[in-house]
């Protein structure tokens, strides 16, 4: 009797302690009984939150996208000066960008959650006692999925956030089986140029977005962002060359060195919108269509 | 103890003896040394291209022989790509040396340098406003932003020239003065745009920092007539930079009109820098140290300076074009990092050594 006993208190302590865990490891939100949020940032805090907050600074571009699409628009106060999209977001308070937050507005402003993206000045904020929420960007797709989800769980609109993911998903699958459906194996050939051939390895974000397209890209041995050497263009030969500066077509066509190149002479040297490429909010999909629709004819 | 130290004092005087008696003989050698560094450059690069097949590529396009047979690929790689970034970091190289000597010898200071009077920071403020604008920089085909550098260099040292001429402190020390100003104003104006654009700026980050990647034969022979036209003309006037260096009092009474001379220097200086800033943005140092350099081998004679810091100059960044481009293969740098981080050490090096010989 005595052993049973203990038996199943170890096997009830197990199970909680497995439970503990798992909801840690879940998106590190977990909604106790009396509706607090607990939120643990990227450097370890944690942020207890008593509401569901109504008065929030968002600090990044795709959270602003993301809450908008969410239908909480209205509830951000405030933003940072580089954030121009949806068009409603204009109307919103620009206090700084993340090396310089008017630390005094953003006190005078009272929010019950600030969010940023950034490391900068969160020391600086939790001393002002302001509640700072802190998360890296996403690296690829399903982070930015998951994002969402963890909006709609704090904003207490998860059935917005679902159809969300749901819609995106669907997307993304149809791409997805177009690309696996084609009739070639063969993998076309990238390049993604920034400026002055400044590009981007496999491990950025907009690296994990040409993964998940299925090609190859010419600065596979690049780590992050770098300038690659012109001779590398002519010699690697991409079919298509992806720019996100508005000249881009025109500069590699009028550029005597790179007439022979595959994507110079086919015509397949396309510009697009940085902003669109370079948030990762759920605009992406309309990138990730568009370079589908370049890359593949995907329609 | 004693006898090595004059042993040495020995060496070393009639060392320097020989190059400053003939100093042709140095010339010569440093010519001959450009010539094989620009070889050798022409050889290595970023995808590695047998020197055979370099060859190749050269003698078909230069040459008769048409008919030789060359991966086409390698055609574009040496001839469009390769040869005019080499060619085109000699002369940027060698303007920004050679501007670096004249202005030295004019405002009797070591420290000056092609910058001095505002040229990088106006060149530096219309090329970010043209990457930071809705703007395009290819219109027709034809890159626009070489122009423009061009254009803010220009229009930056104009203003400095015009503000120092309603200066009471004399010429030179209000030229100076006003080129400082200029800078440290277009210095804040840039770093303004550069903040409030959008985030993406790395491009110009580096295009401020020098950069070779936007060389080509179009920008390279575009710039080639004033370079050749601004070099002859300093080394047919370098005797009167001797003069011109020299106090004003003594300038005046050896019957030099010198506020024309300044003028001529001053501008043909600026044509130099600006269109070396044209091709490559604003690279520091060479043309702060080519000249000392050139006055540690070869003594202060400006007749002599101008050519070999000239000759030191297109070496230095040659080389130092050659680290940029292939050390983080497939990526590259910008030049003006591998210069001051290779052309530091080697400055601090020879200043050590000429400390006993008032090179100056």
């Amino acid at each position: 009797m005595y052993l049973l006993r203990t038996l199943s208190i170890i096997l009830l302590l197990l199970v909680f302690l497995i439970g503990c865990s798992e909801s840690k490891t879940q998106d590190k939100i977990s909604l106790s009984e009396d509706s607090q949020i607990s939120l643990f940032s990227d450097d370890g805090e944690r942020l207890i939150l008593d509401k569901i907050p109504k008065r929030i600074i968002a600090f990044d571009a795709a959270t602003v996208e993301i809450l908008f699409k969410l239908g909480m628009g209205e509830n951000i106060i405030g933003t940072h000066g580089f954030v121009n999209y949806p068009p409603e977001a204009e109307n919103i308070e620009k206090l700084g960008d993340s090396f310089n937050i008017n630390l005094e507005k953003v006190i005078e402003l009272d929010p019950d959650l600030f969010f940023t993206f950034s490391i900068n000045s969160i020391k600086q904020l939790r001393e002002a006692n302001i509640p700072v929420y802190f998360k890296k960007s996403p690296r690829n797709i399903s982070q930015i999925l998951e994002r969402i989800t963890m909006w709609g769980n704090i904003t207490g609109k998860q059935i917005e956030a679902q159809n969300l993911v749901e819609s995106l998903q669907s997307k993304l699958n149809v791409i997805k089986s177009f690309i696996n459906n084609r009739d070639s194996d063969k993998k076309p050939l990238i390049f993604h140029d920034v400026g002055d051939y400044w590009t981007t390895g496999n491990d950025t974000f907009v690296g994990s977005i040409y993964q998940m397209l299925n090609v190859d890209n010419i600065a596979f041995d690049i780590t992050e962002w770098k300038q690659i050497s012109q001779e590398q263009i002519v010699s690697r030969n991409p079919d298509i060359i992806i720019t996100t500066f508005k000249e881009g077509p025109e500069k590699y066509y009028s550029i005597k060195a790179f007439s022979n190149i595959n994507a110079v002479k086919n015509k397949k040297v396309y510009f697009l919108d940085p902003t669109v490429i370079s948030v990762e909010g759920p605009r992406i999909i309309s990138a990730i269509e568009t370079l589908a629709k370049w890359i593949y004819d995907f329609h | 103890m004693f006898a090595i130290r004059q042993f040495y004092k020995r060496v070393y005087k009639n060392r320097y003896g020989l190059f400053r008696k003939y100093p042709w003989i140095t010339l010569f050698t440093l010519l001959i040394f450009l010539f094989l560094v620009i070889i050798f450059s022409i050889g290595i690069g970023s995808v590695s291209i047998s020197w055979l097949d370099s060859l190749k590529v050269i003698l078909k396009n230069v040459w008769v022989f048409n008919d030789v047979v060359v991966d086409e690929r390698f055609n574009k790689i040496i001839w469009e790509i390769r040869l005019p970034r080499v060619l085109s970091a000699a002369l940027i190289g060698a303007s920004l040396a050679i501007s670096g000597a004249i202005f030295q010898a004019l405002f009797r200071n070591h420290l000056a340098d092609p910058y001095l009077i505002g040229a990088s920071g106006g060149a530096a403020l219309a090329g970010v406003l043209l990457l930071t604008s809705s703007i395009p920089s290819f219109i027709f085909g034809i890159n626009i932003f070489p122009l423009v550098a061009f254009l803010g260099s220009f229009l930056a040292v104009l203003l400095a020239f015009f503000i120092s001429q309603k200066t009471l402190t004399g010429n030179l020390s209000g030229l100076l003065l006003a080129g400082i100003a200029i800078s440290a104003f277009t210095g804040s104006l840039t770093s303004l745009v550069m903040l409030t654009s959008e985030p993406d700026i790395k491009p110009v980050f580096s295009w401020l920092l020098g950069g070779l990647s936007n060389t080509s034969w179009k920008a390279f022979l575009g710039v080639l007539p004033f370079f050749s036209v601004g070099t002859l003309l300093i080394i047919l006037l370098s005797r009167l930079l001797n003069v011109l260096s020299l106090s004003t009092n003594e300038a005046i009474n050896l019957g030099v009109d010198i506020k024309k001379f300044r003028i001529i220097f001053i501008v043909i200086a600026s044509f130099l820098t600006a269109s070396a800033i044209a091709l490559s943005g604003p690279i520091g140092f060479i043309g702060l140290i080519s000249p000392h350099i050139s006055r540690m081998i070869l003594g202060t004679d400006n007749r002599i300076v101008v050519v070999t810091s000239l000759l030191i100059g297109a070496l230095l960044l040659v080389s130092a074009d050659l680290i940029a481009r292939t050390i983080i293969n497939p990526a590259t740098l910008p030049v003006g990092i591998i210069v001051a981080f290779v052309g530091v050490p080697f400055f601090i090096y020879l200043l050590i050594k000429a400390k006993n010989r008032n090179y100056t």
